[in-house]
């Protein structure tokens, strides 16, 4: 389904590109396979007719800041424009709140957004947009569509993490042991995730080995535990790891819990305001754990 | 010709004359080739597994030895040497096995490898359905392709026609009191929408390894290894040590030049950037084993299109590099 933004959109990105005010334009353009839908880079305003917007662009760019061509470009003076929905801005945020990029490299096209598909036979929206708080973008240099874009998001709640929750210890244990034993270690969800910046990953080292390499359970548990965990706080909820992962494993339920937990004990959420302290910087006088006090 | 339920008799029969038999069989991640125990449960009318047969003959994990620093012993671990019937594979999986078969046993014999070859038989079941991202047509093989089967199975109707291919398949068709059929045409192979031209690839490749194609044809690409872990022919690994203070294992793992930390064991990674990795797949399948076993490493699954979270395209990839002056 076309939407009545790819043409201002367009419109926008020919005038950035051409006006030089950025050097790279990153946004969504059509894939061979159905409907689907691929991240395309765009350097002339010539390329913009190959921008698309509709329902079936799930991709989080943000995590193409992290990654080059864009961190030479920033690092040598340029500006990245990125095409982002709400979720994904939260994540431009964090990023800008951890120093990893200025606020004034990066240019946010931001979009009014009714929701994405992942699936071009399924009706529903993903399930990451049910109840998302951030349909029109509250942080952007370049807003196209309204609140009038911004549709009601069809299907049920979401309550995967309830789920989980309502089940007793063992039966949670026989969840993960299922759903984390298949995953094969490509590490797409951490490729995918724009949190996950890091040089190296502390689950490919080797000297010392801190925690087992291999694809097996255990190894596994290791490395989504790990992930989880750096993810407290600063996960944005985009799903992006989950729709990375070809073993169709849910592993955006544990940042998730963990960053629900951080905005439940601490108020602070992810993404929300690219001008506070990251969560993990913050030491507070009136800090819930006694601990740290 | 074969009906469904005597074809799912065979395959029972097969397990009690003590085959470990592996199926397509629906789970969390999709249809997946794995053991089973009961016939009743295989699929058939999936395009294609989830995992390829490396889970067969070169598995994600595989425990080469235990050691023991205190007492200063270390054994190999023995592999199981019981019989393997593969079943209801598709032909690009079969023809990927050639292919690893060339580049694992030769010159150089990857032993563990080439004895799970030796007593794997191969019962392949030829497409009826093929998706967007199928194009084994291009690549030299087909939907209906009996490279590297020891029995083919074409659909005709509801039934199958039996085609043994090898001297193992016959073996193994006898064994089961099967008989092949000869002189039946099975229904017409699928039509595959996906299609590339290779011509001059090489050629290309040969050429072209500082050329700026491989920064646009690469840019999508995040560096992950979801393209090369689905791929039925991509091989490489690792060899680590798993262990406690004192005992532990030696352990043979999945690995691939798409990591920054790619054989850095033996020094460094010298691919620098997500570009140079990505050239490195290209080459090593078109060129590389090209060079060195004369077969192209790739049998048009498809499984990196439909894996790539990203979109990076194997075929406009291949059709960029043939175009690209």
């Amino acid at each position: 389904m076309t939407s009545n933004l790819e043409e201002p959109l367009r419109a926008k990105a020919a005038e950035l590109l051409s006006s030089g005010k950025v050097d790279l334009l990153i946004g969504y353009g059509r894939a061979f396979l159905g409907e689907s839908v691929r991240p395309v880079f765009l350097r002339q305003d010539a390329d913009t007719a190959k921008l698309i917007w509709n329902d079936r662009c799930a991709h989080n760019l943000a995590t193409y800041l992290m990654k080059e061509p864009c961190l030479g470009l920033v690092k040598g003076g340029g500006r990245v424009a990125v095409v982002a929905k709400g979720c994904d801005i939260r994540a431009i945020a964090t990023l800008i709140q951890e120093n990893q990029i200025e606020r004034d490299r990066v240019h946010i096209i931001g979009m009014a957004c009714s929701g994405v598909r992942y699936d071009e036979d399924s009706r529903d929206m993903a399930i990451k947009c049910r109840g998302c708080e951030v349909q029109l973008p509250a942080l952007y240099d370049d807003l196209i569509g309204s609140e009038a874009d911004t549709g009601e998001v069809e299907g049920e709640p979401r309550e995967d993490i309830e789920r989980i929750l309502a089940l007793d210890r063992s039966a949670r244990w026989e969840f993960w042991t299922r759903e984390l034993s298949r995953c094969i270690k490509c590490y797409a969800c951490r490729q995918a995730c724009p949190m996950c910046y890091c040089g190296e990953c502390i689950t490919e080292k080797s000297r010392p080995q801190w925690i087992d390499k291999a694809a097996s359970l255990k190894g596994n548990i290791a490395f989504h535990y790990i992930r989880a965990m750096h993810l407290a706080g600063r996960c944005v909820a985009c799903g992006e790891c989950a729709r990375a992962c070809p073993m169709n494993i849910p592993v955006d339920l544990l940042s998730r819990f963990l960053s629900r937990r951080v905005e439940e004990a601490y108020a602070y959420k992810a993404g929300m305001d690219p001008e506070a302290d990251p969560f993990f910087l913050v030491n507070r006088q009136d800090d819930p754990g006694e601990f740290i006090r | 010709m074969i009906s469904k339920e005597r074809l799912l008799d065979a395959i029972r029969e097969a397990g009690a004359k003590d085959y470990a038999v592996f199926a397509p069989v629906a789970k969390d991640a999709g249809v997946m080739l794995e053991e089973i125990d009961d016939p009743a449960s295989i699929n058939f009318d999936h395009v294609l597994t989830v995992n390829t047969l490396k889970d067969v003959g070169l598995p994600r994990v595989e425990a080469l030895a235990e050691f023991d620093r205190d007492a200063r012993t270390m054994e190999a671990i023995r592999d199981d040497d019981g019989k393997v019937l593969v079943f209801g594979s598709r032909p690009c999986d079969a023809a990927a096995q050639k292919i690893l078969d060339a580049i694992l046993i030769g010159e150089i014999t990857d032993s563990r490898y080439a004895a799970r070859r030796e007593r794997m038989v191969m019962m392949t079941l030829a497409c009826s359905t093929a998706d967007d991202a199928c194009f084994c047509s291009s690549m030299g093989y087909g939907p209906h392709d009996p490279t590297g089967s020891d029995v083919l199975l074409l659909p005709k109707g509801t039934e199958f026609i039996v085609r043994s291919h090898t001297p193992r398949g016959e073996e193994f068709l006898r064994e089961l009191g099967m008989t092949p059929d000869a002189d039946v045409e099975g229904d017409p192979p699928p039509e595959l929408k996906r299609k590339v031209e290779t011509g001059g690839l090489k050629e290309k490749l040969d050429k072209n390894f500082d050329d700026p194609i491989w920064n646009s044809v690469s840019e999508n690409c995040v560096s992950c290894g979801a393209c090369f872990y689905m791929c039925p022919t991509c091989h490489c690994f690792d060899v680590i040590d798993e262990s406690g203070l004192s005992r532990g294992r030696r352990l043979r793992l999945w690995d691939t030049c798409s990591f920054a930390g790619f054989t850095k064991m033996a020094s460094h990674q010298p691919r620098v950037g997500r570009h140079a990795r990505y050239r490195q797949r290209i080459m090593h399948k078109f060129k590389y084993t090209v060079d060195n076993v004369n077969l192209v490493a790739c049998v048009g699954d498809g499984r990196c299109i439909r894996a790539c979270p990203y979109g990076v395209d194997l075929c406009e990839v291949l059709e960029a590099l043939v175009g690209n002056e």
